[in-house]
């Protein structure tokens, strides 16, 4: 990583000299943001925040700047605030911020903190005014874990190829490390299950204990996950894309007791694929995704996951006039694809391995720079809950309304 | 199994409605023209180049010169030439491109609501396309012929 940012440095030092004073900042510069703010309601289990009694912390922000003082080359960033609930960035925080030189149509190079390439919509899921429900789709779009892949910091090569009749291709190859915030709520949901494996393991016998688990521990620190991927979308009608996307990851979480950095937890993602297909007309957009993510998980030396997760979705969306859109979700994930009731886990309740939502949302387009948004969920299943926003046991059955107004300049 | 059925159902039907595809162009009763600068020395372009052009998927033109956008807003030809050329409303137009805005993927177009301003513009760059519903300074712009 220090390559790349040593990279990045000398890049910007050869390359901002050369722009003079040539430069035509009324053309070459531009300015926007947008800001949202949403209300959350649910029934039986909190989502994203204390949101059974209703929550207001649901405020996004964000302001970016371009400047393309060649040809060329983009220089770009992104400054982002956010509370919701519990996910509060509680500072402004680097959405993205990238160098890109772009010489050729079929290809360019980013560097930087880039938006990732994951299905068709995950680079796209903080700018909730351009999508037409307020979440994307959970079972892909997890937005309890989204700093594992919101953006990687490093190196992307991209480019759009055209194939005559049979459309274009954009494509995206990237490498660098995910963006893995010490404040995030991820690393508090980290402590929280080693805490608690800590003190299952207390409570076996001492001959069915796992001698590998400390009894206490003074810090956890999770690093920064290294990653790779790959993205394709194929654009073979203006109407008809489909996308298939892949990403590999590593990562590790260490805890010091009494002085010892152990490894607690080691996570490879050894590929997480998503294919995807989304054709619109005037009045109508379908878009489906399915997902599958192979993983190995392994705590204090013991496997604890190993195998792919499934996910998909389909999402219709009826524009019965240009500034109204309703949309009709359906939405499944299961934590084991091969074990979906979880009978390999008699310790844990089987609707821990599946969340199946049914959502229903109304937007309406106030004009071009103003909509709001309304829309309910029905879920039937209770994985994917981070534990430290359910206290108590999480109930199989629950449900959510949010609302939201968002503006754009 | 469940599962499978939904998945094979969506996508069945995503395959059925991609034969319902954006009806063919046609130039007869057209009220828009598409135009460049009047140093373009282009006189053709067919539609699925003027989309890649519109949707900043073609940022150079054959010789090199950086492609620059201008997008008319003004009723009725804006909805015209992108629901005929685009294949999509000029609210989804509008959508795609501030996509790709707040994704870090690309800058902005220019926006302009009025066949003047477009012309202007057109006219002042030597790499601009954009489309009127007039008749501009043919001294200044250059009419292109769009083809299927």
């Amino acid at each position: 990583m220090n390559r790349l940012l040593m990279l990045f440095a000398v890049w910007c030092l050869l390359v901002l000299p050369t722009v003079g004073g040539a430069v035509d900042l009324y053309d070459a510069v531009q300015i926007h943001g947008f800001f949202s703010q949403g209300y959350l309601h649910s029934h039986n289990n909190n989502f994203l925040a204390h949101s059974r009694s209703g929550s207001l912390k649901f405020t996004d922000c964000a302001l970016n700047l371009n400047w393309q003082p060649l040809d060329a080359l983009r220089l770009g960033a992104q400054a982002f605030y956010r509370n919701l609930g519990d996910y509060n960035e509680n500072a402004v925080v680097l959405d993205w911020g990238l160098v890109e030189y772009q010489p050729k149509d079929w290809i360019g190079l980013r560097l930087g903190k880039i938006k990732m390439p994951l299905g068709l919509y995950n680079e796209t899921r903080d700018a909730s005014f351009v999508l037409p429900m307020v979440f994307l789709p959970q079972s892909i779009y997890d937005e309890s874990r989204r700093d594992l892949t919101l953006a990687y910091l490093g190196a992307g090569l991209f480019g759009n190829v055209a194939l005559g009749r049979f459309g274009d291709v954009d494509y995206h190859l990237f490498w660098g490390e995910s963006s893995y915030p010490d404040e995030s709520i991820l690393q508090e949901s980290s402590e929280r299950s080693l805490e608690n494996t800590i003190v299952r393991n207390s409570q076996l016998s001492p001959s069915r204990q796992n001698p590998l688990i400390p009894d206490s521990f003074s810090t956890l620190d999770r690093a920064n996950d290294k990653i790779r991927g790959a993205a394709l979308v194929w654009n073979l009608l203006p109407e008809l894309r489909f996308g298939a996307s892949l990403l590999h990851s590593e990562s590790e979480i260490k805890v010091d007791s009494d002085g010892v950095s152990l490894v607690a937890v080691e996570t490879t993602v050894h590929g997480r694929y998503v294919l995807s297909a989304e054709y619109h007309t005037e009045q109508w957009l379908l878009a489906a995704e399915y997902s599958e993510s192979d993983r190995t998980m392994e705590s204090f030396g013991e496997t604890a996951l190993d195998g792919p997760s499934q996910s998909w979705y389909v999402m219709l969306c009826y524009f019965p006039h240009e500034q109204w859109t309703i949309s009709l979700l359906y939405d499944e994930f299961y934590r084991e694809k091969h074990d979906k009731h979880s009978d390999s886990r008699p310790q844990v309740r089987a609707d821990n391995g599946w969340r199946k939502d049914i959502g229903l949302g109304l937007r309406y387009d106030v004009n071009s720079w103003c909509n709001l948004k309304l829309e309910y969920h029905y879920i039937d299943g209770s994985a994917m809950q981070l534990n430290i926003l359910n206290e108590e046991d999480v109930k199989r059955y629950w449900s959510y309304v949010v609302a939201q107004l968002a503006v754009v300049f | 199994m469940r599962g499978g059925f939904w998945i094979r159902a969506g996508f069945g039907l995503l395959l059925w409605l991609s034969v319902l595809i954006c009806p063919a162009w046609s130039e007869e009763g057209s009220r828009y023209r598409v135009i460049v600068h009047s140093q373009q020395q282009i006189n053709t372009l067919n539609q699925s180049t003027i989309q890649r052009l519109f949707l900043g998927k073609m940022k150079r033109w054959p010789e090199g010169l950086p492609v620059e956008v201008a997008i008319n807003t003004i009723e009725p030809v804006s909805s015209e030439f992108c629901r005929e050329i685009l294949c999509r409303t000029p609210n989804q137009l509008s959508v795609y491109w501030r996509r790709a805005l707040y994704t870090g993927s690309a800058m902005l177009p220019v926006f302009y609501n009025s066949d003047e301003e477009v012309c202007a513009y057109v006219a002042n760059h030597a790499g601009a396309i954009g489309f009127v519903s007039v008749a501009c300074d043919p001294l200044s712009v250059r009419t292109v012929e769009v083809q299927p």
